[in-house]
């Protein structure tokens, strides 16, 4: 894969990353369902993860975070240091024990979106607003109900544009 | 796909974290908790969900006519009686007005006269014009109001004689104006105090005037005079019938007549009052 090629492919993981995230959060077509609303940032990540390894995605995972932060109260920076450390974890993973399917994009995001939701509600939800455990489990399940759908059909968007810029991989 | 070497993988994972803390810090550090990159991504990304939110509004309304239908034949309906509702305030809110304007016309009246006992009324029609000149009151008997009633208003400040109440109903009365070829009111020229007798005139009607005739041909009258009613039973004194227009020669030569102005436009009157009662020692 040259040099143009990368670019061009990550340039659209890029391109697809900032439109969901526009579609999520745009005013109008946002949805929301007992405070949670629909999260494919992770889904996207994850399985660039399955199929570029932890590098490309950990970068991106830090893109992603700083775009998250501009919706949510955290500091900038936080979520791009979850998503980092999670992809590098998954990633190392991913590269030698699972495959680079459906399910497993599935089960890597929502162990993600648990973990990090669970991170948010007890350490600033919890403690700074005394948000309850049960309005943070009900916020944190309904978020992760909200996105499976879209964020199943994110993964089949990844491995179409990793197919088209990498046919050789073999993933 | 060529595997990460576990050492690499930190190294990559310690240098993110590094700069992930170093955004956090100068985020933390900033006035707005933005660093440069978050303030980069909202100024690329606000824009572009301004302009998603805004297509988003566009086709909602477009398409919203179609599955939104039932629910906008519904607000429609509320919005007719919300609109219905607010004519009717409007409507109140004019009439408060109009009686606002009505009473303190009548507090100027009742400050020059305390004699006076006045009564309200608004005009329900002008009945006819030039010589035939009366109108309607819509108030009548049950009211207080009598046959031979004076009839004025006021004009910045200036109670003005209108005419007299030529018939009664019980909610409504009619009114000869000056003008009316029926009308002759005892007057007296403000200016020189000489007695003259106002009435309504044929010719001079149509041209919304009233006539002050036998005058002798050296009398002491200028146009702008004022002419009010000289009291003395049928009328209170004191009230201003109009300014003099023309004083004038008759056909004849033997005397001289004053064409007189009512100080306000007769016909475009909404409301006056009917004194029903007064001193008549004044």
């Amino acid at each position: 894969m040259n040099n143009s090629t990368a670019v061009t492919k990550y340039g659209a993981y890029s391109l697809l990353l900032i439109l969901t995230f526009v579609l999520e959060n745009s005013r109008g077509l946002s949805v929301e369902l007992f405070g949670g609303g629909i999260r494919t940032a992770p889904f996207i990540i994850v399985a660039i993860a399955a199929f570029e390894g932890p590098f490309a995605a950990g970068i991106l995972g830090f893109a992603a975070g700083i775009m998250e932060s501009i919706h949510s109260p955290f500091l900038e920076g936080l979520i791009s240091a979850e998503y980092v450390l999670y992809i590098a974890v998954f990633g190392f993973l991913s590269e030698r024990y699972l495959r680079p399917v459906l399910s497993t994009v599935m089960l890597g995001s929502v162990i993600f979106m648990t973990i990090n939701s669970l991170v948010h509600h007890v350490f600033y939800y919890g403690l700074v607003h005394n948000l309850t455990f049960l309005q943070g489990m009900q916020h944190m399940f309904f978020e992760i109900l909200l996105s499976l759908v879209p964020g199943g059909v994110m993964f089949f968007f990844v491995r179409r544009i990793h197919r088209r810029f990498s046919p050789n991989d073999g993933r | 796909m060529k595997k990460t070497s576990s050492r690499k993988l930190l190294l990559f994972v310690l240098l993110m974290i590094l700069i992930c803390s170093i955004v956090m810090i100068i985020a933390y550090r900033s006035a707005g908790g933005n660093s440069p990159l978050g303030r980069i991504a909202g100024a690329v990304l606000t824009p572009l969900e301004n302009l998603v939110s805004k297509i988003s509004d566009g086709l909602s309304n477009f398409f919203g006519y179609f599955y939104r239908y039932n629910s906008l034949v519904i607000e429609n309906q509320q919005l007719r009686e919300e609109l219905s509702e607010y004519r009717n305030m409007e409507s109140a809110y004019y009439s408060a007005i109009s009686e606002n304007d009505e009473l303190r016309s009548l507090s100027g009246l009742i400050e020059k006269h305390a004699d006076f006992v006045c009564e309200p009324c608004s005009v329900v029609s002008i009945d006819g014009s030039g010589f035939q000149s009366s109108m309607t009151l819509g108030k009548g008997s049950v009211h207080g109001i009598e046959v031979g009633d004076t009839v004025v208003t006021m004009q910045n400040d200036i109670e003005c004689f209108i005419g007299y109440v030529s018939e009664v109903g019980l909610n409504y009365c009619k009114v000869v104006t000056v003008l009316n070829l029926n009308s002759k009111i005892a007057a007296i020229i403000t200016r020189t105090r000489e007695v003259v007798v106002a009435e309504g005139n044929f010719e001079l009607a149509s041209k919304g005037l009233l006539k002050v005739s036998y005058l002798s041909n050296e009398a002491d009258v200028r146009p702008g005079d004022l002419i009010e009613t000289s009291g003395g039973g049928a009328y209170p004194p004191g009230i201003i019938i109009g300014r003099v227009n023309e004083f004038t020669l008759e056909s004849h030569g033997i005397s001289s007549y004053a064409s007189i102005e009512p100080l306000v436009d007769i016909s475009s009157l909404k409301n006056v009052f009917v004194v029903k009662e007064f001193d008549v020692s004044q």
